[in-house]
């Protein structure tokens, strides 16, 4: 096969301050997701998927990882499109598969794309922890709320699982 | 004892006693001017009465009281002579006293006849006109003349403090005969008088004016009002107060309407000033007893909220018919003013409630089992007023779609029929977002000119269908495809995607069927058609 296996890759979701009118009000927030793939989010055109659910999807990919890690994909249901991640144990990385609604395989003629898998968790949480902090500072009462508290949880479930397979992560915090 | 009158002229060679003497003395007197037949006729008016009343009228020292006695009887006949049988000494003396009042007599007497007054009620009339002054026994000279035997009923019947407000008043005649008519129809005047003694001025008065010629209706009125509702209906002078009091005689009437709600609502009332208050009585005034029973339902605050939330009339008339008929109670009321002194409603919210309720049966957009609870639910969770279509899913959840908005900046929440639009019929942030689904109403995109085979209303259809049969959770993403066939071949839409978020319709887009386009920016995939 031979094919590339990514190590620089970024998971960029609407950031808190984008989805500040969702999370003002305690809700989980609506929004856009891209997965960039040896491209700076600022110099990329790739297109963002919109995600109705991007608040509790942020929650289940981090929630999941540790099933992801241990072999069982996630798959989630964006408004447009499935995003699916399984791991390729053989090749040590995660197969990004993301499949647009109503377009044949072989109208778009792509490939899933192979993410190292420690860069892969580490962008993950990384990510996700950020987002969490930030969406603090905007609304620390989402504390209080369940879906931010599932997020929380999500969030410590998914460290514990990358640290139990031995990879390190880094935290702004 | 004397027990007979005769004529002067036919009795001038009987030897007579003293007293005799003088009673034909006093009768020829009286008589003198009288035709021969008719000095019969009182003649034998006198013999058939009884022995108190012929004692009574020939008695000394009273000189002028026979010759008094039977000028009245001249004048008034059988009935007069009832009358006066029936009065006490001092009314009796009262009346005969007036013996230059002809008119008074002769009302008088009729008044008693006909039923109007008691004798007693003709004595406390007489006896109020002997204490006039002239003046003012002119103008109850002018109010018999107008009014007739209900001027001695209603003059007999009333207190001092109300009869002085008749006849006594600085008002002119024509005022005073429409108060005296205003309460001559009641039974007992006592209500009245009751309302008199606790409202200044006229205002006892008007109320009574305004539920003209029907003294039973008012006095019904008065007798199951408290001291502090009469207060309340009494009060005021305007169009308005005329038309709250008719209706609340109006609502006396209605059997549904019991007393205590009756005197509940027009206590809230007369707690409120202001505008409220005026909202209220037009409220009342408009609906009859529906408005009561639902201003009788709220305390005063909540009224007020209400009233300052509202400002359309049409909304409170609809939600006290809906109250009256049992689609809104009372829990509903105590919801709507908390969720109105949060803020999490207003008026335009209400407005949307009642707009709902009163279309469920007939808005093919709106499900016929949706209940008051359930807009209660979407007002507590989004936008009542800006909804545009409301549905239960299959396991009866309440599903809405709002008009939205649609903020690319995030300075609103994108949602809705707005942001449905702006993404997939407009075709916004097309080569931004990866994918667009298309609605086919005939819009052009990106110079394509898409197939024109569907309306915005058979959109809102198209969720409408798909939600009700499905079940849903407040956060959902849904499919539905089980459209029939004329609906299929019509729009060219078989199959659509639908979007829950907290209970609302986020947005919804076509996902299948021969007329379906979609647009794919990503990998420069373009139109699939």
């Amino acid at each position: 096969m031979g094919q590339k296996i990514h190590t620089k890759w970024s998971l960029e979701i609407s950031t808190p301050a984008e989805t500040r009118e969702w999370l003002g009000q305690g809700d989980a927030p609506a929004g856009d997701i891209r997965l960039l793939v040896d491209e700076s989010p600022s110099e990329s055109e790739k297109p963002y998927i919109e995600d109705s659910f991007l608040g509790y999807h942020l929650s289940k990919l981090l929630g999941e990882t540790g099933e992801l890690l241990n072999g069982n994909p996630i798959e989630l249901d964006l408004d447009t499109s499935t995003l699916r991640f399984e791991l390729n144990d053989e090749l040590d990385a995660v197969e990004i598969h993301v499949d647009i609604h109503g377009v044949p395989d072989e109208v778009r003629n792509t490939e899933p794309d192979l993410i190292d898998k420690e860069a892969f968790v580490r962008e993950i949480y990384q990510t996700g922890n950020s987002w969490f902090e930030n969406a603090k500072e905007v609304n620390p009462e989402l504390m209080d709320v369940g879906w931010f508290q599932d997020l929380e949880r999500s969030l410590r479930e998914a460290k514990q699982a990358i640290e139990n397979t031995g990879i390190s992560i880094k935290t702004d915090d | 004892m004397a027990t007979i009158v005769l004529s002067a002229r036919s009795v001038r060679d009987v030897d007579l006693s003293h007293r005799a003497k003088r009673v034909v003395a006093q009768t020829g007197d009286a008589l003198k001017r009288t035709s021969l037949p008719r000095q019969h006729r009182i003649r034998r008016l006198f013999e058939r009465s009884d022995a108190d009343l012929q004692n009574w009228l020939t008695a000394a020292p009273d000189t002028d009281r026979l010759r008094n006695g039977l000028t009245y009887l001249r004048r008034t006949g059988e009935p007069g002579k009832n009358l006066l049988k029936r009065m006490d000494r001092s009314a009796r003396d009262s009346l005969l006293r007036l013996r230059q009042k002809a008119a008074l007599h002769r009302v008088a007497a009729r008044a008693h006849s006909h039923g109007d007054a008691s004798a007693a009620d003709v004595g406390r009339a007489i006896r109020r006109y002997e204490s006039l002054d002239a003046e003012s026994r002119a103008e109850f000279d002018d109010l018999i003349q107008r009014e007739g035997p209900d001027a001695i009923a209603v003059s007999g019947k009333v207190d001092d403090e109300t009869f002085n407000a008749i006849i006594r008043a600085d008002i002119s005649t024509d005022r005073k005969a429409a108060r005296l008519d205003s309460i001559s129809e009641m039974k007992e005047t006592r209500f009245f008088d009751g309302l008199r003694s606790i409202t200044p001025g006229s205002q006892a008065f008007r109320l009574a004016r305004n539920l003209p010629g029907d003294g039973d209706r008012l006095e019904t009125l008065l007798r199951k009002l408290d001291f502090r509702s009469k207060r309340v209906l009494a009060d005021g002078s305007g169009e308005l107060d005329a038309r709250f009091d008719r209706a609340i005689a109006r609502v006396e009437a209605d059997e549904t309407v019991d007393t205590n709600q009756l005197n509940g609502a027009l206590k809230t009332i007369g707690d409120l000033d202001g505008d409220p208050a005026e909202r209220a009585m037009r409220l009342v005034a408009d609906t009859d007893g529906a408005g009561v029973k639902l201003i009788d339902d709220l305390d005063t605050t909540q009224l007020r909220t209400l009233t300052d939330s509202v400002d359309s009339d049409t909304t409170l008339t609809k939600l006290s018919h809906q109250f009256d008929a049992g689609t809104v109670d009372s829990r509903h009321l105590d919801e709507v003013s908390e969720l109105l002194d949060s803020g999490d409603m207003d008026g335009a919210d209400l407005r949307r409630f009642s707009e709902l309720l009163d279309k469920r049966d007939s808005d093919e957009l709106i499900d016929d089992s949706i209940e008051a609870d359930d807009l209660l639910d979407i007002a507590d969770d989004g936008e009542l007023s800006a909804t545009q279509l409301v549905v239960k899913d299959k396991s009866g959840s309440p599903r809405w779609l709002e008009k939205g908005a649609y903020a690319p900046d995030g300075s609103q929440k994108s949602s809705g029929w707005a942001y449905l639009k702006a993404r997939h019929i407009d075709g916004k942030q097309l080569e931004e977002k990866q994918a667009t689904d298309f609605w086919p109403v005939g819009q052009t995109v990106k110079s394509e000119k898409l197939p024109d085979t569907m309306s915005e209303t058979d959109i809102r259809k198209a969720i409408y269908e798909a939600i009700d049969n499905r079940e849903t959770t407040r956060q959902d993403a849904i499919e539905y495809g089980d459209f029939d066939s004329q609906f299929v071949s019509n729009t060219g839409v078989s199959r659509v995607r639908v979007i829950v978020r907290d209970g609302k319709i986020r947005t919804a887009f076509p996902k299948k069927g021969p007329k379906v386009w979609k647009y794919v920016s990503e990998d420069d995939v373009g139109w699939i058609k």
